[in-house]
């Protein structure tokens, strides 16, 4: 074995230990196992949240969006403190409608919100339908981080193997609890890797930043800015940044749920969007990466290794180890949390299973599922689930306006509308993704989640007309007071 | 006389509107001021593409500044305080119902079925 391999599957055992002294003894109620008994404090709710940031896309896709799409690529910064903008007022409504009712999910607090256990099925549906190729990305990535470390590919199967029976492991063992254990190291590794690599990539290479700018300047000005209408212009760029930030905003990806349900209070919540904002710049290393691969490696060079085959021609192989067991986390944490969200998802919304024993037990079971089952695709076959996944985020957004309208026009809106509303969406997003031409390189998640309101409004218009089918509003809920 | 106004906890519309203003600043800066060439052009500012300087920082750093400015001069901090003390004793409401039903299920409030 080379000093890389050494290094990296001692990385990948570290995190898995790490996630085992979570807990002291294995878990064995639901609500403990998915939302830590809702007691996480501001330093263990502050990397939870942080940790959907960073995941392998920091270090392999960021750097090559700029080689892709230049200036586009500054898309991935400001949407996710835009989205805390608004989480910031409506995360702690959230925590106190899921604290009081035992919310575990987001379909959980939509079935509750609406009365509605067709709405709950069908949220609960759309998470796992939507987050199961996420998963297989994250599980590809980290092969993939591997394979180019190491330069073999056997090597980054094997590696993907390994990673992710411990990461059902640990997430068996100690559910939420485990995540948070790892996200700490995870987070620690990244950053102080992201600082060495991304500061002493362009010294090495050109002598420092200002040289990097100025050659991109004079060489290649129209990486420098956002222009023009067709993709990476700026209609794509301010589609994208939109939906994205409405994406964090009302919370659509349903594995971002626990670790705000697991907060101790409302205040541990509105702390973290004050300072996230400031952790979340960090993203402009990787960014200026990308600048320095175009400078030296070119315009046609692999966009995703362009972080670590500039690495690799710089540092000792024991750093590339380390840089390597730093992506590896940033792939087996977000995808522990990935697990949770499918694996509770399945078992309370899909499924509906009654008994709160059984419901653990079956969602013990849907982990070993879930990860086998993207695991055995992301060798087999690695693109069979890729077009689900430009559905992702997409997709989900169109939960939107079924949340937004559940914690500001509660009982006012039928469920009938928000379920229209919702198929309407994803239809046009399913449309455009696949078959339809995006007028402008619009994001396809704007153009449904027009459609949704627009079919939102018209059947409300209709209700209204015809003056009937008032939806029951359910029990005042303690979030919805002001 | 209306009750936002007398009682110290609520929040005014006056001040509802100063936060959208000030929560509005980085989201314009986000989303309008790159139409404009000077902050997106094909130049460098302080040695860095001008739009992250204008669009990309103050889409990040303003939004810390501007939620540090509401957390600290909201006057319903207590009252924050207290809607999440009801929902602790609205939650242990409901598991002493569920530790007393003889359904062992977790129902989903009070109208967890269909419509």
């Amino acid at each position: 074995m080379s000093t890389v391999e050494i290094v990296a599957l001692a990385g990948i055992v570290l995190v898995a230990i790490l996630g085992f002294i979570g807990r002291k003894k294995p878990n064995a109620d639901l609500s403990e196992w998915t939302v830590g008994g809702r007691r996480f404090g501001v330093a263990t709710t502050w990397l939870l949240q942080a940790g959907e940031t960073f995941t392998t896309f920091t270090f392999l896709g960021t750097a090559g969006l700029v080689v892709s799409g230049g200036a586009a690529a500054f898309y991935s910064m400001p949407y996710v403190p835009l989205g805390y903008l608004v989480l910031y007022f409506i995360g702690p409504k959230i925590w106190r409608m899921a604290k009081a009712r035992g919310h575990l999910t987001q379909a959980d607090f939509l079935e509750h919100s609406y009365s509605s256990r067709t709405l709950g099925v069908i949220a609960g549906v759309c998470g796992v339908v939507f987050l199961l190729p996420y998963l297989q990305l994250q599980i590809t990535g980290l092969g993939l981080i591997v394979q180019l470390v190491t330069g073999d590919r056997a090597t980054g199967v094997w590696s993907m193997v390994i990673a992710f029976i411990l990461v059902v492991a640990f997430v068996l063992w100690s559910g939420l609890r485990g995540v948070a254990t790892t996200a700490y190291f995870k987070d620690a590794l990244m950053l102080v890797m992201l600082f060495v690599v991304c500061i002493s990539i362009p010294i090495h290479f050109t002598g420092g930043f200002t040289t990097v700018f100025d050659t991109v300047a004079a060489t290649m000005p129209d990486l420098l800015s956002v222009h023009g209408t067709e993709e990476y212009g700026i209609p794509w760029y301010i589609s994208n940044m939109a939906i994205s930030a409405i994406g964090v905003a009302f919370v659509t990806l349903p594995h971002m749920w626990p670790p705000i349900l697991a907060a101790r209070s409302s205040a541990v919540l509105r702390q973290n969007y004050l300072w996230l904002p400031i952790y979340n710049t960090f993203i402009v290393l990787p960014l200026i990466v990308g600048y320095v691969a175009v400078v030296i490696l070119g315009r046609n060079t692999d966009a995703d290794s362009a972080l670590l085959h500039l690495a690799g021609q710089m540092f000792p192989d024991w750093v590339i180890g380390i840089l390597a067991v730093a992506g590896i986390t940033t792939a087996m944490v977000p995808s522990a949390a990935l697990l949770i969200g499918i694996s509770t998802l399945a078992s309370r919304n899909v499924f509906r299973i009654k008994s709160e024993r059984h419901q653990f037990t079956a969602t013990q079971i849907i982990v070993v599922v879930a990860t086998g089952l993207s695991l055995l695709l992301a060798i087999v076959m690695p693109d069979l689930l890729a077009n689900l996944l430009l559905l992702t985020f997409s997709g989900l957004d169109q939960l939107a306006p079924a949340i937004a309208a559940a914690l500001f026009f509660r009982g006012r809106l039928s469920v009938n509308s928000i379920i229209a509303g919702l198929a309407a969406g994803l239809i046009v997003v399913i449309a455009y993704t696949f078959w339809l031409p995006l007028p402008w390189a619009i994001s396809e998640g704007i153009i449904g989640l027009g459609v949704n309101i627009v079919v939102v409004a018209f059947c409300e218009a209709v209700r209204a007309g015809v003056g009937r089918n008032r939806t029951h509003a359910p029990a005042e809920s303690l979030g919805q007071r002001a | 006389m209306n009750t936002a106004n007398t009682d110290p906890q609520r929040v005014t519309k006056g001040r509802v509107t100063t936060w959208v203003i000030l929560c509005l600043i980085p989201v314009i800066a986000a989303f309008v001021l790159q139409w404009l060439p000077i902050f997106n052009g094909p130049h460098l500012f302080l040695g860095l593409p001008a739009i992250l300087w204008w669009t990309c920082i103050p889409g990040s750093l303003l939004v810390t500044g501007i939620l540090l400015i509401i957390e600290k001069t909201r006057p319903d901090l207590e009252r924050q305080s207290h809607l999440d003390d009801l929902a602790l004793e609205e939650a242990e409401q409901l598991d002493a119902t569920e530790t007393d039903a003889t359904a062992p299920t977790r129902k989903r409030g009070d109208n967890g079925g269909e419509d």
